[in-house]
């Protein structure tokens, strides 16, 4: 096109200077989310492909199962619609402002807790954005990802040991991966299940496409696995009619199963109100043995790295 | 954004913001040598697209304040305005980083004289600022298109990257690399 032509020469005359600077602004936010990231040893994503697993549950319980065994740990609640992690780990309160960044309001065990759920004074509203972002879902989606973003950039974490991220539930099986691998230098996934067939059908398709976008998965947590029977104490199964779980998916995928949690209406109350499981009760301990599983993944694999 | 009047040669000068219709804005500007009028309308689409990568056109002249974006845009806080904060530590390291890798070229620029400024903080319900503090972005940046050579392994990691992300990853780290004479993209050259 002659016109095209033209216009580059009349440019190399009257030199255009780019006054937006985009590319230079998008640099600055992921230089400063690198900076804040460098703070934290390991950065975990709690996911599934599915909604309503228990990923939450699972998040709040690890959290406390890593701070018992003496490290600093924080939370990242990524469910910007459905933020709960404040709720089942007792935290209230808002994020105090400061020019250097956003401190997380603390809860048990000195838990750092950061989540939409802090921005909203009608808790029982959904979270609503102005302009378009409310007409559009395209602009919506990445608008939201700049919220993450923008999370992980503000957020004063301090030092940590620990960052978990509750992811929200997908629409589809491949969201939670993509988001997950927005979370720069990520050690990895764990992944939640039940042991119906819908979810675990579901749940590795996330897990393979998390693999090829490069998330390593550590482990899957099935949870709902069976129930107690309150008269006489034997398991019953609450998906499947034999007894089988995730064995199936771990087996095929190469994946640890790290626990297998019984469906138990403590386990459901204890997030409901926001304090802990009593620290004698079964699934207390079934958390602490997740993270001793998950520690020695962790260190196996930086032992390697070293060697290369 | 600018605009060009062919005949003159010269850029054209912004001349005033109006509300054409609801979620849209109309930006007129003039020639300043021969006179003549050219106005930009923009959709709804337009303008979130710029909200949503939380980039403000017209360059920034003060950091952003911490948790801007979400206080900016949740509806329930309409009205209230999110401090300005001055530069901290931080901010001062990333800007030593910053200078590192935009080495050169047009990044002292004086921000606010892009229209799109205004247009935006007009949009988010705000007063037009004097030097263009509205929260914009755009994918309006448009990928300079390269005979860059990528390795493998930097293509993979790339790959990575959420796809709308993509094409402003692979402009950053191809303007870095050309600033500092670098013709093929490794891990390396990522890395930095
Ligand atoms: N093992 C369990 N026993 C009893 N109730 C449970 C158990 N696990 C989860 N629940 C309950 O099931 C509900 C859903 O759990 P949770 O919110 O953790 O799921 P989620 O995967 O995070 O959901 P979403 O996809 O909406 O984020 C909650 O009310 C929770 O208390
Ligand atoms: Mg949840
Ligand atoms: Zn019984
Ligand atoms: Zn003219």
């Amino acid at each position: 096109m002659a016109e095209e032509k033209t216009l580059r020469e009349i440019l190399k005359k009257i030199k255009f200077s780019d006054d937006a600077q985009v590319m230079k602004q998008l640099v600055d936010q992921s230089i400063q989310v690198k900076v804040r990231m460098g703070y934290i040893r390991r950065k975990i994503v709690v996911m599934s492909g599915k909604g309503g697993v228990g990923k939450s549950t699972t998040t709040a319980n690890l959290a406390l199962a890593f701070a018992r065994a003496g490290h600093t740990v924080g939370v990242l609640d990524v469910d910007l619609n459905g933020p709960c992690i404040p709720k089942m780990l007792g935290v209230t309160g808002s994020f105090e402002i400061r020019q250097e960044g956003a401190i997380p309001p603390v809860g048990p065990y000195g838990i750092k807790v950061a989540s939409m759920d802090f921005f909203l004074t009608e808790k029982n509203t959904p979270v609503r954005w102005k302009g378009a972002m409310e007409l559009s879902p395209i602009w919506l989606g990445m608008f939201e990802m700049n919220v993450i973003r923008e999370f992980l950039a503000d957020i004063l974490w301090g030092e940590l040991d620990y960052l978990i991220a509750d992811l929200p539930p997908g629409a589809s099986a491949d969201k939670p991966p993509v988001i997950a691998g927005f979370l720069p230098e990520l050690d990895g996934a764990i992944v939640v299940s039940t042991p119906s067939e819908v979810a675990k059908t579901v749940v590795r398709k996330s897990i393979v496409y998390a693999r090829e976008i490069g998330i390593r998965v550590i482990g899957l947590v099935e949870n709902m696995s069976g129930a107690i029977c309150p008269s006489c104490q034997t398991p019953v199964p609450l998906f499947t009619e034999k007894n089988e779980g995730c064995e199936d998916i771990a087996l095929d995928l190469d994946l640890p199963l790290l626990g297998k949690i019984p469906f138990d209406s403590q386990i459901a109350q204890a997030c409901d109100r926001g304090i802990p499981l009593p620290l004698s009760h079964p699934t207390t301990k079934l958390f602490d043995g997740m993270v001793t599983q998950i520690e020695s993944f962790l260190e196996k694999r930086t032992v390697s790295i070293g060697i290369h | 954004m600018k605009f060009v009047c062919m005949k003159c040669e010269s850029f054209m000068e912004f001349q005033k913001v109006e509300n054409p219709a609801e979620q849209s804005l109309g930006v007129s500007f003039a020639c300043p040598t021969c006179g003549a009028k050219v106005a930009m309308v923009t959709n709804a689409g337009e303008t979130a697209m710029v909200q949503a990568l939380g980039v403000k056109i017209g360059g920034r002249d003060a950091a952003a304040a911490p948790m801007e974006l979400i206080r900016e845009n949740l509806k329930e806080n309409d009205g209230v305005k999110t401090p300005v904060v001055s530069a901290t530590t931080q901010q001062a390291m990333l800007k030593e980083e910053m200078a590192k890798m935009t080495a050169a070229g047009g990044s002292s620029a004086p921000a606010g004289s892009c229209p799109f400024s205004s247009m935006v903080a007009k949009m988010q319900g705000g007063t037009i600022p004097a030097s263009g503090t509205a929260t914009a972005g755009g994918v309006a940046a448009t990928p300079a298109s390269s005979a860059m050579e990528w390795t493998k392994e930097a293509r993979e990691r790339i790959e990575r990257v959420p796809s709308f992300m993509r094409p402003m990853i692979e402009m950053g780290v191809e303007n870095y690399a050309r600033k500092n004479g670098i013709t093929t993209i490794s891990l390396e050259v990522m890395e930095e």
